[in-house]
């Protein structure tokens, strides 16, 4: 599997190929997969224009880290000349009058914005089946969920009809849909990307990262999209990336979960994940199972800080002051509570209920501060954890991809996302690579975390395990092409 | 605790949402689910441990521009 980022910037260099020629194959991937659903918004006209652009300025010398490289962005990051929806009714039709700081990060780099992808509306999921603009479908079996709520940013990579996606995750919702449909994503520390633009879901653990196909080709992408961003509280001064080379010779002190074996994982990721550590330890990693704390409560804090911050941020949602304009919003009392009735979806209105029962009275303390207590517990225990190990190892995911009718209080979509989220928590780096496949030919993801502000230290192990091992389960889809 | 009918609509206020009788069955299913997720919080011992806002070293500045919540008023 070649690094088609970084292969393709050396093409056209040479002048083997132009970022029209990106576009219009982009066009017709995007045609024939067009039933996935990944996009909500692909403007091809605009595409080409750009694209016309970029060859122009390639032609006049001028060139960025990204110059013709197609690039999909989340439908929740605000974007100035195409609509943002976050894939709810509540939405439709909003159009920012500007950029998130990240999509300008992107379009300076000289990237090509191929649209915008779908996900789970306003991020609650972990299927994309709660997006308003119906499911993304997985591309190695359209009856299996892509996974969420980045659903539409995996998709597009993982056909190729983007060569790389911007996303955010909660709690799991870009590393989640990577390990199903078979690609590599990273969620960067908390502080890294700029938030300026995204849509909050739950502000104390939401994050932007990357999809591409390849580690080499993520590395290589984050460095475009990191830095400083005064407008964001949370970025931090050290928040720029530098793309070092990466070296298939460094060795890493690595602990690996032992929940990664627990019952609750599916037997072929369990046999996944031990293959992956056998060949990291006879190629001279240091691997030791550890037992860790809290698994148990990662559901319980997970959900109450997640659903009480996002009742929160959704407040603002009137119906009036931006979006979905409900036409007689001001006439008459109650009109509010029927167009939230009306345009929010039963994943978000029982998440905001959830969110103000647990802040609610004697709740409070009982429940949110209680929760943040324990997240205190979980932060100190890997900070002490990382204190002795580099690299910590769990599957991504305990199961394949399940069906797009698996009920979402299915411990299957319940579960899913308990190993993704200790990175949300804490604000550490974790990074999935596809390392296998279950028997019906599925992706199984293998998830590194590592010391904040240590990306390096992911993208090196996790480049050895690809060079090394995984290469042949990367999602590697040729979509008939009708020109 | 389940969650009641009084309580549901007095939450349902709370967030200023309206639903058809149908979707409130789904959202109360969602929301009594979760709603049993809290018990696994009771095991954990947390007296004098100082509660994490954001994964952050953030002052109280940073704090008030990115966490904002407070206690809302009793639900029954």
């Amino acid at each position: 599997m070649k690094n088609i980022i970084i292969e393709t910037l050396k093409s056209l260099d040479a002048g083997e190929t132009t970022a029209v020629e990106i576009a219009n194959t982009l066009i017709s991937v995007e045609k024939a997969t067009k039933h996935m659903n990944a996009y909500i918004y692909f403007n091809a006209d605009k595409l080409m224009q750009d694209a016309y652009n970029s060859d122009k300025q390639r032609q006049e010398g001028k060139r960025g880290l990204l110059s013709g490289i197609p690039v999909a962005i989340k439908d929740n990051i605000v974007t100035a000349d195409m609509p943002t929806t976050c894939a709810s009714n509540m939405l439709r039709g909003y159009r920012s009058p500007t950029n998130a700081k990240v999509v300008d990060k992107l379009i300076k780099s000289g990237a090509l914005i191929s649209g915008k992808v779908n996900l789970d509306e306003f991020a609650m999921g972990s299927t994309s089946g709660t997006s308003a603009f119906g499911r993304s479908c997985n591309p190695y079996n359209i009856s299996r969920i892509s996974g969420g709520s980045s659903g539409g940013s995996a998709v597009a990579v993982a056909t190729g009809s983007a060569y790389a996606s911007l996303g955010s995750d909660t709690g799991g919702s870009i590393r989640l849909p990577a390990s199903y449909c078979g690609i590599t994503a990273i969620k960067p520390t908390y502080g890294r990307i700029s938030r300026q633009g995204l849509f909050p879901l739950t502000t104390s653990l939401d994050q932007i990262g990357v999809f591409t196909k390849t580690v080499e080709d993520n590395q290589y992408v984050l460095q475009a999209v990191c830095g400083f961003d005064k407008t964001d509280v949370t970025s931090e001064s050290k928040a720029a990336y530098k793309c070092d080379k990466l070296d298939l010779n460094t060795r890493f002190k690595v602990a690996v979960l032992a929940d990664s074996y627990d019952e609750g994982v599916n037997d072929d990721v369990r046999i996944a994940i031990s293959n992956v550590c056998k060949h990291l330890s006879d190629n001279g990693f240091s691997l030791e199972v550890v037992t860790v704390p809290y698994m148990n409560q990662i559901s319980g804090v997970y959900s109450t800080l997640c659903c009480a911050e996002a009742a929160y941020n959704l407040s603002k949602f009137d119906g009036k002051s931006m979006g979905n304009n409900f036409p007689r919003t001001n006439l008459f009392e109650g009109a509010v509570e029927l167009c939230r009735g009306e345009f929010f979806g039963t994943e978000v209105k029982a998440r905001m209920m959830f969110g103000k029962y647990v802040v609610s009275g004697d709740n409070f303390e009982k429940y949110y501060i209680k929760a943040c207590q324990i997240r205190t517990l979980i932060i100190e225990f890997y900070k002490n954890l990382f204190s002795q190990y580099d690299i910590v190892i769990n599957p991504t995911a305990p199961t394949t991809a399940p069906s797009y009718r698996t009920k979402l209080t299915d411990d299957k979509i319940r579960l899913a996302d308990n190993f993704a989220i200790i990175a949300n928590l804490t604000g550490m780096p974790a990074l999935t690579i596809p390392c296998g496949s279950d028997a019906d030919g599925l992706p199984i993801g293998i998830q590194f975390m590592g010391r904040k502000y240590c990306e390096t230290d992911l993208y090196n192990i996790a480049n050895f395990v690809e060079k090394t091992y995984s290469a042949k389960y990367i999602a590697d889809f040729n979509y008939e092409i009708n020109k | 605790m389940a969650i009641t009918g009084k309580m549901f609509s007095k939450l349902a206020k709370l967030v200023q949402v309206e639903f058809d009788p149908a979707e409130e069955e789904q959202v109360n299913n969602q929301l009594n689910y979760r709603i049993g997720m809290l018990s696994s919080l009771d095991g954990v011992e947390t007296n004098n441990i100082k509660p994490s806002f954001a994964p952050f070293e953030a002052d109280e500045d940073d704090l008030d521009s990115c966490v904002f919540l407070t206690n809302e008023s009793q639900l029954s």
